[in-house]
């Protein structure tokens, strides 16, 4: 993928963004906090009588299935058409792939900034409500989690798409979100483990916002747990990239 | 008769692939799970209370994981086939198959096979749901449309309880619903097969254009249902152009057959031109 068509992909969200805002742009000023308008336009809620939880919508998940698609074969390209010639000049197959998932992390940071500076422009448009610190805390909190969110199921569908071919590994990926997103739903109706809250954090769809608003700890304990996800995605997807027996996987000779 | 052979060969060669494999066992393992769930919701119910084995079939609006299902549609009807001619590009057979039966034939038969995989992976896993619900559940009138001939049944069934300015209210094709609620799940089984073919045959014709990454196959049907929930919101008076909602059995309102009409001709349109356009890319 040369780096005129990385750079269309990722700023292909700008415009994709405020298409799908046009009605929130002529409708009329209402007098929200940005902030909330912001969390809203990406997260859908589930509350009970005690908690209230954060989770992506079903319906608006169009910038996370685009990114998959877009990137999903970044790094799985290279090993199906060209990995003969690449790892018979390279000494480190894990450094190789530590590198390629690093900049997928920052093509998907960048791709996030975008989303959500459109996302906040269009809330600014809307709200009769001005930025203040609290949407400059949001922004970055949910920069850092959407980012990783991204980096993480692209890079998945990246290392089983070596494996199985880039549509049944985004196929795959996409009906795990969507398990992961059902399963947040019905957390209360989950038997043992639907009594307990917090268990909602480890469904890396679900708990990704808990408490966004007032609970520092929460949000500590959420960003850990995505930093521990990143690393171990590193991890695991180096040792696979490095034991994957290229001579199987090659098209370079069809 | 060289049509025929040319879908016949690719039919065969798609019925082999994994990517129809894939496609089928998502759909089949989605049927059987909402059945299940289904089974296990009505565990204990009293057989009076219990809804009738018309509404429990996938379906039907609020079956079990229905919207789960509706999220992965768009992509599981691009499974079956729609990949074959980048597949054909790949692997650089199409010389010497279009040289056998030309180019014609070639691309009317990928067409017509896309068809019928997208077809037949809705059709015989939404077949054997069916057949399930109506062996396991019983056949009696407590509907999903309120209590048998009370108030509020026939208001929902005419729709006279609508009270938004929208193009149309109540059950289409109510005189079949009431003739037999079997027959009407069955024709929307068949609706919602044949709009699964037609997506698959579009998403088919887009590998024409789209040579170069397969996976991009994935975003124009999914770009066209989330316009399609887009416009729903924007439309003065309420005109549905969620077509999933065309295609499952519901009451909701603002159905209107242009909608259908001008999809399906689109779609025709788009068929002959990206056929002349395939055919003539492969001219010699």
């Amino acid at each position: 993928m040369s780096n005129w068509e990385k750079f269309i992909r990722i700023i292909s969200i700008v415009p994709v963004t405020f298409f799908f805002s046009l009605y929130s742009l002529i409708s009329d000023k209402h007098d929200i906090a940005i902030a909330s308008m912001l969390t809203g336009k990406i997260f859908g809620s589930v509350t009970d009588d005690t908690s209230k939880a954060f989770v992506l919508m079903l319906s608006n998940i169009l910038y996370l299935v685009l990114f998959n698609i877009f990137f999903g074969n970044l790094i799985s390209e290279d090993f199906r058409f060209s990995s003969v010639y690449l790892f018979s000049r390279l000494r480190n197959r894990k450094v190789w792939f530590y590198k390629r998932a690093f900049e997928l992390l920052m093509i998907s940071s960048v791709y996030a900034l975008l989303f959500l500076v459109s996302n906040l422009m269009i809330c600014t448009f809307c709200s009769t409500s001005k930025i203040e610190l609290n949407e400059v805390k949001i922004f970055l909190v949910l920069f850092g989690l959407i980012t990783m969110i991204l980096a993480i199921t692209t890079i998945i569908i990246n290392l089983l798409a070596i494996k199985f071919g880039s549509t049944t590994a985004f196929i795959a990926v996409y009906i795990s979100v969507i398990m992961l997103i059902f399963l947040s739903l019905k957390h209360e109706s989950i038997p043992f483990l639907g009594k307990y809250y917090f268990v909602r954090l480890f469904n890396p769809l679900s708990g990704i916002v808990l408490n966004l608003f007032d609970n520092p700890i929460a949000q500590s304990i959420v960003a850990f747990y995505y930093f521990i996800l990143m690393v171990l995605t590193f991890i695991l997807g180096g040792r696979f990239v490095d034991n994957v027996d290229i001579a199987l996987l090659d098209c370079e000779s069809i | 008769m060289d049509l025929i052979r040319s879908i016949k060969m690719q039919f065969c060669i798609m019925i082999t692939s994994i990517s129809f494999k894939v496609g089928f066992s998502i759909v089949m393992l989605y049927v059987l799970v909402s059945y299940i769930t289904t089974l296990v919701l009505n565990m204990n119910t009293d057989i009076a209370f219990m809804y009738s084995a018309h509404d429990m079939f996938c379906g039907v609006e609020y079956s079990a994981l229905r919207n789960n299902f509706e999220a992965v549609f768009p992509f599981i009807v691009v499974f079956p086939f729609s990949f074959s001619y980048l597949t054909d590009l790949g692997v650089k057979v199409h010389p010497y198959v279009i040289g056998r039966m030309g180019r014609r034939n070639y691309f009317a038969g990928k067409i017509i096979t896309n068809f019928l995989g997208s077809f037949i992976i809705i059709f015989i896993p939404f077949c054997i749901n069916l057949l399930l619900c109506y062996v396991t559940f019983p056949w009696n009138n407590n509907h999903i449309f309120g209590d048998y001939n009370a108030l509020n049944y026939a208001e929902t069934l005419l729709g006279t309880n609508i009270v938004v300015n929208t193009v149309q209210s109540g059950l289409p094709f109510v005189k079949l619903y009431l003739f037999s609620p079997m027959a009407y799940n069955f024709l929307f089984l068949c609706i919602i097969s044949l709009f699964s073919g037609i997506l698959g045959t579009v998403s088919g014709l887009f590998s024409f254009y789209i040579t170069k990454f397969k996976i991009l196959l994935f975003v124009p049907i999914y770009l066209l249902f989330y316009l399609g929930n887009f416009l729903t919101i924007l439309s003065k008076r309420y005109i549905s152009f969620k077509l999933i909602e065309y295609m499952y059995v519901n009451h909701m309102f603002g159905k209107s057959f242009f909608v259908i009409l001008s999809f399906i001709l689109a779609v025709i349109l788009f068929s002959v031109f990206s056929f002349r356009y395939a055919c003539k890319k492969e001219e010699i």
